[in-house]
């Protein structure tokens, strides 16, 4: 059994006084949901930081890394994810959760593929048993300059 | 590549008229327009005194009954028994080979066989799975039943009903994932799946050391279902890891499809490496996969350069339809399906890199999958498959168009073969 470590470790010095690290989902804000972190039974570091937005991310005890990309306006805009098992979508997605299952525009690709199109989420999921890896967005929250190929 | 691999297969028909069946097919595929028949059941006497069928066909067709039109998908047929009553037997057809998974599953509205629940030897409770695809989960009864596929055994191998009605209530913590789940045939796309890919069990120590693992559930009550630990001896097994011989992996052998479309086509599952006359590496290359389960990111997968870039989250994958990969030069299809629809057909390179450095430059090409479509309905074999992988700009995933015209080996993690212990793929 594998523990839950609550250590928050800060890579980046210059990471500005945040007031506290968090897991968010989608379209939510960093410092909302706190309790979402001991959900997902994860630590998590703040990996990189540019002009347009923060990445935070989280190791799940499975080895999944899940990274959240998070606008100047607090906002996280994006999530990916790589690992061997798959990231919990109610928790990821958040409140785009029943856009997603109630989605027509579904592409699926033997089952190793899915694509979700819908004006305001892209989800793409991808991978096999062990190794999977994806990544979801609201277009209509990327910065400026900012493209799904920045969601990794 | 092509010319080395003919040589593999005429030496090997040299070598041993028995496995000719098998080989053979593949062989004469890339210089007769008609292909051979196949060679479901290669030769029965074998050389050793203990050998045994290691072949049986594979086809690619549009699929079962009530899945829409099934594109680039090699099925092969199993039959199941009852461990209890071993002459109750049943022949599924359309079960898919994916070297992507580990693991026999059926969907349980294709079994018609009474199997004996897989239960807890502690408790005496019953054992059930939930187990997530890129696309779907997947949740159902742990059952025992004795496998034959062409003259391989598996008994007592524990098989993963999926959709089984006696579990009709999916744990939150199955269908929380968020995915949608496939448990039809239609939404699964097959009566089910062999997986027969590096790893020797579907989910190994995480699932042994970890209780909340999403994957195992123990039952007091069908309608009770909680995850447990599940010890890697006790977990759904790669069914090639429990025949007798022929244990250390499989070839996948398909001819090439002139002009890149046919309707139907079959090729040749073979069990084992290098333990029969029909199934020696030949001068195939080993490709080594990165093995290190803690390698969150690479674990079980290889490096394939394109366009200058170095993608080392890259893997081959029969269950996959086409070949996937980022590219955005080329124009999608229309209909947000995620393929490539190019005017023309682009023909296009990439190298494969073993962790071992072994390395080989592979030809391929992408098409329009919609003037496919509309050119030929209902025809199942597309070599020129391909999509997008947007956003994930670290992997290629050689699909099942990559196997034709070519003979992939798969090698099992920890499995000993004349070429080396894998995991690793050889081509």
């Amino acid at each position: 059994m594998k523990h839950h470590k609550t250590t928050v470790k800060l890579l980046m010095a210059a990471a500005m006084a945040l007031p506290t690290l968090a897991f968010a989902s989608l379209g939510g804000t960093v410092s909302s949901v706190q309790a979402d972190q001991v959900k997902m039974k994860a630590t998590m570091h703040v990996a990189s930081k540019s002009a347009q937005y923060t990445v935070h991310e989280i190791e799940m005890t499975s080895g999944t890394l899940v990274r959240e990309y998070v606008g100047t306006n607090g906002k996280v805009f994006g999530v990916a994810w790589s690992g061997p098992t798959m990231p919990d979508f109610r928790q990821v997605l958040g409140s785009y959760f029943d856009t997603f299952t109630q989605s027509s525009n579904v592409t699926k690709n033997g089952h190793t593929h899915m694509m979700v199109r819908e004006s305001n989420l892209v989800v793409h999921s991808a991978g096999h048993m062990r190794a999977f890896h994806g990544n979801a967005y609201d277009p209509s929250l990327l910065p400026e300059g900012v493209t799904s190929n920045h969601i990794l | 590549m092509r010319k080395s691999l003919l040589i593999v297969l005429l030496a090997a028909c040299t070598l041993a008229l028995a496995g000719c069946g098998g080989g053979g097919s593949s062989g004469s595929g890339g210089s007769s327009s008609g292909g051979s028949s196949g060679g479901s059941s290669g030769g029965s006497s074998g050389g050793g005194s203990t050998s045994v069928v290691n072949t049986v066909q594979m086809v690619v067709d549009t699929g079962p009954a009530g899945v829409g039109n099934a594109l680039n998908e090699p099925f092969v047929s199993v039959t199941l028994c009852s461990p209890t009553n071993p002459t109750s037997c049943q022949t599924i057809d359309h079960i898919l080979v994916d070297t992507g998974s580990s693991g026999l599953r059926i969907v349980a509205s294709a079994l018609n066989l009474s199997l004996p629940q897989k239960t807890d030897s502690a408790s005496g409770e019953a054992l059930a799975e939930c187990l997530t695809f890129a696309d779907g989960y997947t949740w159902g009864s742990l059952r025992t039943a004795n496998l034959q596929i062409g003259g391989e055994t598996a008994n007592n191998l524990t098989v993963h009903i999926i959709g089984d009605p006696n579990y009709p209530n999916v744990p939150q913590s199955c269908s929380g994932f968020g995915l949608v789940s496939e448990d039809t045939v239609a939404s699964f796309g097959s009566n089910g799946v062999i997986g027969v890919g590096l790893l020797p069990q579907d989910c190994g120590s995480f699932c042994a050391e970890n209780t909340e693992n999403g994957t195992y559930y123990i039952c007091a009550s069908p309608n009770s279902c909680q995850q447990t630990e599940m010890s890697v001896a006790n977990q759904v097994q790669n069914p090639v890891s429990q025949f007798a011989s022929d244990k250390n992996g499989v070839i996948l052998a398909m001819p090439s499809i002139p002009n890149s479309v046919a309707a139907t086509t079959t090729g040749t599952l073979t069990f084992g490496i290098g333990t029969q006359s029909n199934n020696g590496l030949g001068s195939a290359k080993v490709y080594t996969v990165d093995n290190n389960p803690s390698d969150t990111n690479t674990y079980n997968l290889l490096t394939t350069t394109y366009n200058g870039n170095s993608l080392n989250e890259s893997f081959i994958d029969s269950g996959s339809n086409g070949n996937f990969f980022s590219d955005n030069s080329i124009t999608l299809c229309g209909d947000s399906s995620g393929f490539y629809c190019p005017a023309s057909t682009l023909n296009l390179s990439a190298t494969i890199i073993g962790t071992n450095n072994a390395s080989s430059q592979i030809s391929f090409s992408v098409g329009n999958v919609q003037t496919f479509s509309s050119n030929y309905p209902g025809d199942a074999v597309f070599t020129n498959l391909a999509g997008t992988n947007t956003g994930f700009t670290d992997s290629f995933d050689w699909g099942f168009p990559f196997f034709y015209g070519r003979s992939v080996y798969v090698a099992m993690d920890g499995a000993a073969t004349p070429g080396g212990t894998g995991p690793y793929f050889a081509f």
